[in-house]
C-alpha cells in the first residue's frame, strides 16, 4: 500500500504585467473642460453682467454718501432742505438690496446648475457607462470633473463673496438707520459665508445627483437642501461667538451695527431673565437691565467660522459622493 | 486559438436586484469560463441577463455573490480597465460634443490609443467628424461607440449586441474588423445578441443564458457533437439525457445530450443545428443545464499559473 | 488571394477555405513559395471567427500543402494538378480561341458550358475523386 504522493506538475509562473502608463492628470481636466464648456461659459458670462451690476451699485452707492456727508443730510433726508437726496438714497438702498439678493442665488444655481448635474446627467444619459469603462478609475475621473466645476463653483463663490462684501462696505455705515452686517440677507451675501456656501451647495448638488441619478429631482433636491442648510446655519450662528452681556444703565444702548439677542434682566439673586418672562405685574424692581449681543467686531469672526464649518461640511458631502459612485447598484 | 488560459471566469455569480424582495436575482449561481482568444457569443431571451453580465464584466455593476474574474483580475479591480472595452446597448455619447472631439477624448482617457482603427470603423458608416453626436443615426452612434472601444486595443472587448442597429451593408465588415484582433491572439470578445444568425460563423463559444441562469455553454462544436435527435425507433441510451421531446413518447422525436464519448465526425446522426439548440434549452426550462469541458471553470490553485503546454 | 464564403451553405466554412486554397492551387493562381493571406486579413474581409481560419489553414498543413513559418505567416509548398503542364501547352489559349468562337455562334454561357461538360464527360468518365490525402 502506497500513500497516494501529490503529483509534481511543472507551472510557468505568468509574468506580471506591466502597469499601463498613468493617465496624466492635465488630460483628464482637459477632457472634463470640454465636456462642460458650455456651462462654464454660461457661468462666466453671468459671473460677468452680476460683476458689473454689483461695482455700479456699489459706486451709485458711495457717490450717495458722500452726497449725504457733504449736504449734512445723513440721519435728516426727509427734512424739506435734504429732499433732494431722498430719491436717489431710496434708489440705492433698493439697488443694493436687489444685489444682494442675486447674490443669495448664486450658491442655488451653483448648486443646481453645476453642482448636480455632474453625476446625475451621466446616470440619466448612461454616459458613465461610457466614462467609467475608459482606462481612468472613476474615482480619478471624479476628481478631474470636481476638479473643473468645484473649481469653477469656487472662482464664482470667491468673486460673489467680494462683491457682495464691496457692497456692503458701500452701503454702511447704513444709509437707513440700524442696518446692521448680522442681518440675514448682508450676512448671508458676503464675506466668506456666501463664499462657502457656493462650494457648499455645489457639493450637495453633487452627492445628490449621486444618489437620485436624474437630474431635474437632483436640482430640486439641492435646491430645497441648500435652503434648509441656510436657514439652519442662520440659526445656529449666534453660537459661533461668544455671546456678550452688558448692563447699560439706561436701558439699550448698543450701536446699530451691534446684533442684540436678546435683553431683559438679572434679578437680585442671579437669574437671568428675558423680558418675555417676566411676569405681568412688571420685572422685580430691583433687577438690573440686561443685553445679551455680538458686538460688530465679532461680525468677520463669525463669518470665517461659519465659512470654515460650511467648508469642512463640503468636504464631508464631497467624501459621501466620491463612496456613492463606489458602490455600483444598478 | 483558445487555449487554457482564462479571459473571463465565473464562479457561483450572482447579481440581486437591490430593491425587488421577492425574486431577487437577477443572475444567480452563474459558472462559467471563457478561455482567452475565444469569441463567445451571448445569447438568450430579452431581459435574460445578457447586458447585465457584459457590464458585470465591464467593472460597472459588483457581483453580490460569488466571483468573477476579468483577465485574472477581480471584475472590480481598477486596472483591468486598462485592458477592457465595452459598448452598451444604449450606445450613450456626450451628445454635445462633436466626433472628433469624442475621440480625442478617448485618446486622453486611455493608456493606449490607436486613432487609425477608429477611423477604419468610422469610414464604414461615413460617420462625419464634425458632426456632435447628438445629430447621428441609432448605427452611427454604434459605429461611434465601437470605434471608442477599437481604438484602445482591448486585450477583452464586451459588446452588447454590436450588430442591432447596423445595417446589413456594413455588418460584415464591422464584424471583420472587430475579429481580426483575435486572429493575433491574446484578444477575447464576448458579444450577446438574441438573434443567433448575427453570431453566424463568428462565435466559436456560446452561453447561453436564461432568467440568470447558464443554460448551456461550451463551444459550438462541442455543442453540436454533443446534441442528438432520437426518433421513435431509435433506442435512448442510458448516458442520454433528455433535452426536449416533442410527440409523444411512441411517435416523437427527442434532443438528448449524450457526453460520454466523442461523437465521430461523419456519424450518421441526426444533430440540431445551433439554434435549434438554443430554442428547445430556452423552451425546457427543466432540462439540465450544461457546461460543456471547454467552458468550466479551472479548478482552483492558490498561485496564478498555468500548466506549461 | 481573396476568400469567398458563403453563409448557411451546407459546407462548413473552414471547409470551404480548404476547398478554394486547393482550387487556387490546381489552377495555379497559387505556387510554391506564395503566401497565403493573414488570418486577420481573412476574418476582416469575411468577419468568420478567427479559430475557423486557423483550423482551416491547419488543414491545409495537414496535407502538405502549406508549411506555416513562426512569424512570417503560412506559405505554399506544394502545387496541385498539373498547374506547370498547363502553362507551357498551349491548352488554355486553344481553349479561349474555341470560347470565343462558340460566343460568336450566338451560345449563350450556359450553352457553352453545357457543350464542355458533355465533351468532358464523354472522354473522361467519372472516377474516384482525386482527393486529397485525409
Amino acid at each position: 500500500m502506497s500513500t497516494a504522493t501529490p503529483r509534481m506538475v511543472p507551472i510557468r509562473l505568468r509574468p506580471p504585467r506591466p502597469r499601463p502608463p498613468r493617465i496624466p492628470h492635465r488630460a483628464l481636466v482637459r477632457t472634463a473642460v470640454r465636456q462642460h464648456r458650455t456651462v462654464l461659459a454660461a457661468a462666466a458670462i453671468c459671473l460677468a453682467a452680476l460683476s458689473a451690476w454689483a461695482l455700479r451699485t456699489a459706486a451709485t452707492t458711495a457717490a450717495v454718501q458722500t452726497d449725504l456727508d457733504r449736504t449734512g443730510c445723513r440721519g435728516r433726508v426727509f427734512t424739506d432742505a435734504c429732499s433732494s437726496l431722498a430719491d436717489p438714497v431710496g434708489q440705492a438702498l433698493q439697488t443694493t438690496q436687489q444685489v444682494q439678493f442675486a447674490l443669495l442665488a448664486v450658491p442655488v444655481l451653483v448648486g443646481a446648475l453645476l453642482g448636480a448635474p455632474l453625476l446625475a446627467r451621466e446616470y440619466e444619459h448612461g454616459t458613465h457607462r461610457l466614462a467609467w469603462t475608459q482606462s481612468v478609475p472613476r474615482r480619478r475621473w471624479l476628481t478631474s470633473h470636481l476638479i473643473v466645476l468645484g473649481g469653477a463653483a469656487t472662482t464664482i463663490g470667491a468673486v460673489a463673496a467680494l462683491l457682495g462684501t464691496r457692497i456692503h462696505a458701500a452701503a454702511t455705515p447704513a444709509l437707513a438707520y440700524g442696518a446692521s452686517g448680522f442681518d440675514a440677507l448682508p450676512y448671508n451675501a458676503f464675506g466668506p459665508v456666501l463664499a462657502a456656501a457656493t462650494l457648499l451647495a455645489f457639493a450637495l448638488g453633487v452627492l445628490t445627483g449621486s444618489l437620485i441619478r436624474r437630474t431635474v429631482p437632483a436640482i430640486g433636491i439641492t435646491i430645497l437642501g441648500h435652503a434648509g442648510l441656510t436657514v439652519l446655519l442662520t440659526w445656529l450662528r449666534r453660537w459661533l461667538q461668544p455671546q456678550l452681556t452688558r448692563f447699560p444703565p439706561h436701558g439699550y444702548d448698543l450701536s446699530p451695527d451691534d446684533w442684540l439677542l436678546w435683553d431683559g434682566v438679572l434679578t437680585s439673586d442671579g437669574h437671568r431673565l428675558p423680558y418675555a418672562q417676566c411676569p405681568e405685574s412688571g420685572c422685580p424692581a430691583d433687577s438690573r437691565t440686561l443685553d445679551v449681543y455680538h458686538s460688530a467686531g465679532q461680525l468677520w469672526p463669525m463669518q470665517w467660522t461659519q465659512g470654515a464649518l460650511m467648508v469642512a461640511l463640503a468636504a464631508a458631502l464631497l467624501a459621501a459622493a466620491y463612496r456613492s459612485i463606489r458602490r455600483n447598484r444598478l | 486559438m483558445t487555449g487554457r488560459r482564462t479571459a473571463v471566469e465565473a464562479l457561483g455569480l450572482g447579481i440581486r436586484h437591490p430593491r425587488r424582495a421577492n425574486d431577487p436575482h437577477l443572475l444567480a449561481d452563474c459558472s462559467f469560463r471563457v478561455p482567452t482568444g475565444a469569441v463567445c457569443g451571448v445569447v438568450g431571451p430579452n431581459g435574460a441577463g445578457k447586458s447585465l453580465l457584459l457590464s458585470a464584466a465591464a467593472g460597472l455593476v459588483r457581483p453580490t455573490e460569488g466571483r468573477l474574474t476579468v483577465l485574472g483580475q477581480p471584475s472590480d479591480s481598477e486596472t483591468m480597465l486598462a485592458d477592457i472595452a465595452h459598448v452598451d446597448q444604449e450606445r450613450s455619447l456626450y451628445r454635445q460634443l462633436k466626433v472628433a472631439e469624442l475621440l480625442d477624448s478617448g485618446r486622453s482617457l486611455n493608456a493606449r490609443w490607436d486613432r487609425a482603427r477608429a477611423q477604419e470603423l468610422l469610414d464604414l458608416g461615413r460617420v462625419p467628424l464634425t458632426a456632435r453626436a447628438g445629430t447621428l443615426s441609432g448605427g452611427q452612434r454604434t459605429l461611434v461607440r465601437l470605434a471608442l472601444a477599437h481604438a484602445t486595443t482591448p486585450r477583452l472587448l464586451l459588446l452588447d449586441e454590436p450588430l442591432a442597429d447596423l445595417d446589413p451593408f456594413v455588418r460584415r465588415a464591422v464584424m471583420g474588423l472587430l475579429l481580426a484582433d483575435v486572429a493575433d491572439g491574446d484578444c477575447t470578445v464576448l458579444l450577446s445578441s438574441h438573434v443567433l444568425a448575427d453570431l453566424d460563423e463568428a462565435a466559436d463559444h456560446l452561453l447561453l443564458i436564461d432568467a440568470g441562469r447558464v443554460r448551456l455553454a461550451g463551444q459550438t462544436t462541442e455543442l453540436l457533437a454533443a446534441h442528438r435527435y432520437l426518433g421513435p425507433a431509435d433506442r435512448m441510451p442510458d448516458s442520454a439525457e433528455p433535452v426536449e421531446l416533442h410527440g409523444s413518447a411512441s411517435h416523437g422525436t427527442a434532443l438528448v445530450r449524450i457526453t460520454d464519448g466523442p461523437a465521430r465526425p461523419g456519424d450518421e446522426y441526426d444533430h440540431p443545428t445551433l439554434e435549434e439548440l438554443v430554442i428547445a434549452y430556452v423552451r425546457s426550462p427543466r432540462a439540465d443545464s450544461w457546461l460543456a469541458p471547454s467552458m468550466r471553470p479551472m479548478p482552483r490553485t492558490g498561485l496564478i499559473a498555468e500548466p506549461i503546454a | 488571394m481573396e476568400y469567398r464564403l458563403r453563409r448557411g451553405s451546407s459546407m462548413p466554412a473552414y471547409q470551404q477555405i480548404v476547398q478554394q486554397t486547393e482550387q487556387a492551387l490546381r489552377l495555379g493562381l497559387l505556387r510554391p513559395g506564395d503566401k497565403l493571406p493573414t488570418a486577420r486579413h481573412v476574418v476582416a474581409a469575411t468577419a468568420i471567427n478567427p479559430n475557423t481560419v486557423l483550423r482551416a489553414y491547419q488543414e491545409l498543413q495537414r496535407a502538405g500543402l502549406v508549411e506555416s513559418r513562426q512569424g512570417l505567416g503560412t506559405f505554399v509548398v506544394r502545387s496541385l494538378g498539373r498547374a506547370e503542364t498547363i502553362a507551357g501547352s498551349g491548352l488554355r489559349e486553344e481553349l479561349d480561341a474555341w470560347v470565343d468562337r462558340a460566343a460568336e455562334l450566338g451560345l449563350d454561357r450556359e450553352d457553352v458550358l453545357a457543350l464542355a461538360g458533355a465533351a468532358v464527360d464523354a472522354r473522361l468518365p467519372q472516377q474516384a475523386e482525386p482527393e486529397l490525402p485525409r
